[in-house]
């Protein structure tokens, strides 16, 4: 594990990704506002779990780590350096060291190319002066390293002859063409089976321990961030809501969203019908989003200041063994006090209809 | 974990060890298609004609003589002309200038529109506006007309001429095709995995987007190439072209100029436009095998589906005679012979399986359980362990590609009477799906109908099945129905598109409870979802069933909702039932190692973390199923009888509670647990 000192090898800082939508027939054009104002570090040999529900934001982070997308806000930092990949070429040199993989393994490999050639492609983008014997021999290398033996068996076929989790492990072998020192990957074993899961993201950790690589693991299953990364990252509607070792996070959820989460996982310790509750709602729109923190329209906990004022990061507890010295911090209120001139965080306040702190960030409202 | 789900359902996907040809020459099973062979033969015939042709032309088809007008004869084998010309011979040299012209010109257009079609597909943005603006001006501009006035600029009408001016005329449509098509495979996954990994834009576009279209690039060259031939005829029946170069349009047109058709010289121009439409006949075979000549996956696919057929027909015949498969008995059976009337469903031996020969799959396997009123039974099982199918078989809504049936599925309903499904007739099946039983699939965005609304969707259910109500009563069902699944009943009126995905799945389920069914089917209903809104629906699901009474078989992959959710937990493997158990016996005692070691390979929320230790290996393939035990290849407690004899499925005592395995392991003395014995059954 690394230590304390050991500075993040890639990092977003304060990043938002605002998309624009179309109006269509009466709907008013407007920008989805996917990933605002987030950051988070990777360090090497390191798993960090990124959790939340779908459009939560997470894989536009993921893409956004990749530079897929274009920041609309905040910067993105490998290794000391802002990474700027808006030209090709700096962008395939970035892609060298930071390389994203993809849910669906299916869809994530041309149909009408086999095995060996998506490697070759790979391999040649990265090792442009490889001769023919030297690129085949790059291959083999790379399916035994996946553990894809004999790895001649598997070069000839096509994606559909392989099963879901020997293409998710060619897709990881093809990630690894690069050598890269970051692995994004988004949610890569949730279109595979249960007892091919584990084997996958045993694969992955073991990856992330032989070549030092720091690894960002985007899911929606709580639970195998538990078990699989050091540390856990919760978000909801595009917003980083609490963060910290993954221990922590699952056993003494601190926001009421990562509370939720948790209790809607399903659970066979949880004898039934221990946990009934009411509707609690559905996720905001993200083109118009809520004010203050946005997940106070279905907080049970929520308060006058909750829905005009963004909380800020509270720390709950320092940093544990495991997740390197990083404290557990979630943004809620509930752990911060409200800011001078709110008066009391009870819902009857209200008074103080224009707050003079920062509203929901107007700031960044810069777009693409 | 919709891939997953597609594998399931459909065993022919699944992953196969061996393909009949080597992959490098796959490509040439294509020619088994007759048509295709057909239509290249034509191609050759025509292609020989044009290169060799002129060798063998008995006369110089400019050449005049006194034989004018002659029918044909053994000197001139298709006659003469007014001039006295041969029309066999100038029916090979022009073989020559129409093939070429309509190849070439077709090559060209295509090329263009691949182009243009590709870089504005991908691209987007103003490139793709521009592009596109240019192609719709070509669009919209009649073609023929535009050849002619382009042929009348151009100072020399030669055949290069004719080319280009067909190649502008005829790429617009293409580039369309293409363009829609780049567009969607842009957005494709494999596309963004060769993005990430660095690739040039260039590279993508010629090896990812490129090969996937090959199949409307080639049909849509072969189109052009017959339109090009047929340009080229009506430009130089038209006189356009130059008139002393034979082509089949020139001979068309001097028969044209010297009013053959009056003089009854049928010889003149049947040939040339017989030999138009053969070749034009020729693309349109060729076009239909074109996919399997580019599509990896259809060559394979394709294989099997003739022999399916054919087997689906004899078997449907044989059924009629009364000779195959299900036993004739009485429809009814006697009470007595079903002393426990809890028993909602009893699952006798049931064999269900796809295909025959090599790919014949066997995807549900002498599978046997019970399953009683007002439980919650959950069926458990990786993708392609036979469990959609399961549910489908019950339900009766297997596709005609089954081909073996057999076993019992014996319903008892609210009155004691128990009734074979498998030998209902149509009728009497129409009656029991969703008066007695309904099924909510996973993907209710595909199982609701798109154009109508959600109330009209469950008014649809009602009014075929309860004639007898009116029109007020079913609107207060429905609005009933919506809000027993915590759908506001102003929603009546949404489009399925305008509710979220929980929201469409709860209008399924409200369908599903229309008609007060004693047993709903879910397979996978809230695995595209999302989790919270999974836990409000099972939650919402749970009550319903409390309330009023109904049994459930609930079919998922994800076996800790399952732990949660049902009351008797069954695991499919291989197309056979494993183990079935109570699901705390289950959770606490697993018996069969499968079980265990799905257990193994979850990881949990709360307690204290547990070693996860997963299984090695993969499910097998269907087809090609070990002799023995399907799980002994992957198992660690396996011994040498295992690979030689399948285990049957069996009554068990496991800590005074009945359950049922198929284990070799729990006939020896020395298996793990000690408070075990065996009971035959």
């Amino acid at each position: 594990m690394s230590s304390n000192i050991e500075p993040a090898i890639l990092s977003a800082h304060e990043v938002s990704k605002h998309f624009r939508v179309r109006g269509r027939g009466f709907a008013k054009a407007g920008h989805l506002h996917a990933v605002d104002g987030v950051s988070l570090d990777l360090y090497a040999g390191q798993i960090t779990a990124l959790v939340g529900e779908s459009g939560c934001g997470k894989s536009t982070l993921a893409r956004l780590l990749a530079q897929m997308y274009s920041l609309t806000a905040g910067e993105v930092v490998f290794q000391g350096a802002t990474a700027q990949a808006s030209r090709a070429s700096a962008f395939r040199r970035y892609v060298a060291d930071v390389q994203l993989m993809l849910q669906d393994p299916y869809g994530s490999f041309n149909p009408v190319a086999t095995i060996e050639q998506h490697l070759t492609r790979a391999i040649k983008v990265h090792h442009p002066k490889a001769s023919r014997a030297e690129v085949a021999q790059i291959a083999e290398d790379l399916l035994r390293q996946v553990h894809l033996e004999p790895p001649r068996q598997f070069l000839d076929k096509f994606p559909h002859e392989l099963s879901g989790g020997q293409l998710q492990r060619c897709s990881i072998a093809r990630g690894l063409a690069a050598n890269p020192k970051v692995f994004l990957a988004d949610e890569p074993v949730s279109a595979l089976d249960v007892s091919i899961r584990l084997g996958v993201l045993n694969l992955l950790r073991e990856l992330t321990e032989v070549h030092d690589v720091a690894l960002l693991y985007v899911t929606h299953d709580i639970a195998s961030a538990r078990y699989f990364a050091a540390d856990t990252a919760v978000m909801y509607a595009g917003h980083m809501v609490e963060h910290g070792d993954s221990e922590a996070v699952t056993q003494t959820p601190a926001h009421p969203y990562t509370r939720l989460l948790i209790d809607s996982a399903p659970d066979p310790n949880r004898p039934r019908g221990t946990t009934e509750r009411t509707d609690v709602g559905a996720p905001p729109s993200l083109i118009d989003p809520p004010t203050g923190c946005r997940f106070h329209p279905r907080c049970p906990l929520a308060t006058k200041l909750c829905s005009t004022t963004e909380p800020p990061v509270a720390v709950l507890a320092p940093g544990g063994q495991s997740s390197a010295g990083r404290p557990h911090w979630a943004k809620c209120w509930l752990y911060s006090q409200a800011p001078a001139g709110f008066i009391g965080p009870t819902q009857q306040t209200s008074t103080n209809a224009n707050t003079p702190h920062r509203t929901k960030e107007k700031s960044d409202g810069i777009t693409k | 974990m919709s891939a997953a789900a597609i594998v399931d359902t459909d065993p022919v996907s699944q992953p196969t060890a061996s393909v009949g040809l080597s992959n490098r020459f796959a490509w040439l099973q294509g020619l088994k298609s007759p048509k295709t062979l057909v239509g290249l033969i034509i191609l050759a015939f025509f292609v020989l004609l044009a290169i060799f042709g002129p060798i063998f032309a008995p006369y110089d088809p400019s050449s005049v003589s006194w034989e004018t007008l002659q029918p044909p004869s053994a000197a001139h084998w298709l006659g003469t002309t007014q001039a006295g010309q041969d029309v066999f011979s100038q029916m090979l040299y022009g073989a020559r200038i129409s093939i070429i012209v309509g190849f070439c010109a077709a090559l060209l257009a295509t090329v263009v529109s691949v182009v243009v079609g590709l870089v504005a597909g991908y691209l987007g943005g103003l490139t793709d506006d521009l592009l596109s603006l240019l192609a719709n001006v070509f669009l919209v501009l009649p073609s023929l007309p535009l050849a002619v006035i382009l042929v009348s600029l151009l100072p020399k009408s030669g055949s290069a001429g004719i080319i280009l001016i067909i190649a502008i005329t005829g790429w617009a449509w293409g580039s369309r095709v293409l363009r829609a098509q780049t567009m969607s495979l842009r957005r494709r996954d494999f596309v963004e995995a060769a993005r990430a990994t660095g690739e040039r834009t260039a590279k993508i576009i010629l090896h990812d987007i490129m090969p996937n279209e090959m199949a409307i690039i080639a049909s849509s060259f072969l189109g052009t190439v017959t339109g090009a031939i047929l340009t080229q005829a009506s430009l130089s029946f038209l006189g356009l072209t130059s008139v002393s170069e034979w082509s089949w349009g020139t001979i068309l047109y001097w028969a044209q100029v010297n009013s053959a058709l009056l003089m009854g010289a049928w010889w003149w121009f049947i040939p040339a436009g017989l030999a138009i439409a053969l070749l034009g006949t020729s693309m349109s075979l060729i076009n239909f095998g074109i996919d399997e000549f580019i599509n990896p996956r259809l060559r394979q696919a394709n294989a099997g589906t003739k022999a399916q057929a054919k087997a689906r027909r004899a078997e449907a015949k044989a059924r009629k005679l009364g000779a195959v498969g299900l036993p004739t008995r009485d429809k009814v059976l006697p009470p007595e012979d079903h002393p426990d009337s809890s028993v909602v469903l009893d699952v006798r031996d049931l064999v269900f399986g796809y295909g025959v020969g090599d790919d014949a799959t066997v995807a549900v396997n002498h599978v046997s359980f019970q399953v009683r009123r007002g439980e919650v039974l959950g069926i458990a099982g990786e993708s392609g362990s036979g469990k959609s199918t399961l549910a489908n078989a019950i339900a009766r809504l297997y596709r005609p590609a089954a081909t073996t049936i057999s076993g019992q599925l014996l319903y008892t309903n609210a009155a004691g009477a128990t009734t074979d499904v498998l030998t209902m007739s149509d009728e009497e099946l129409r009656r029991f799906r969703w008066d007695e039983l309904s099924v909510v699939f996973q993907s209710a965005m595909n199982a609701l109908n798109p154009v109508l609304t959600i109330g009209t969707q469950i008014d649809d259910v009602l009014r075929a099945h309860r004639a007898d109500m009116t029109k007020a009563e079913r609107e207060t069902k429905i609005r009933e129905l919506l809000g027993l699944v915590g759908i506001q009943s102003d929603r009546v009126r949404a489009y399925p598109h305008e509710l979220s995905g929980g929201m469409r799945q709860r209008a399924m389920i409200a369908i599903g409870l229309a008609l007060d069914p004693e047993i709903i089917i879910m397979d996978e209903p809230t695995t595209a979802l999302d989790v919270v809104i999974q836990r409000q629906i099972i939650e919402q699901l749970i009550r319903l069933k409390d309330e009023l009474g109904f049994t459930i078989i609930f079919i998922t992959h994800d076996l800790s909702l399952l732990m949660e959710l049902s009351d008797t937990i069954a695991i499919m493997y291989a197309g056979r039932l494993v183990e079935c158990s109570p699901t705390r016996q289950f959770y606490q005692h697993p018996v069969h190692p499968y079980s265990q070691g799905l257990l193994r390979s979850f990881p949990t929320l709360s307690g204290a973390k547990r070693e996860l230790t997963g299984i090695p290996g993969s499910p097998p393939d269907l087809r090609h199923l070990p002799p023995g035990c399907p799980f002994a290849p992957r198992c660690d407690q396996a011994t040498e009888r295992c690979q030689e004899h399948k285990p049957d499925l069996r009554q068990v005592m496991v800590d005074n509670t009945t359950i049922q395995v198929a284990c070799h392991s729990l006939e020896i003395p020395t298996q793990p647990k000690e408070d075990a014995h065996v009971q035959q059954h």
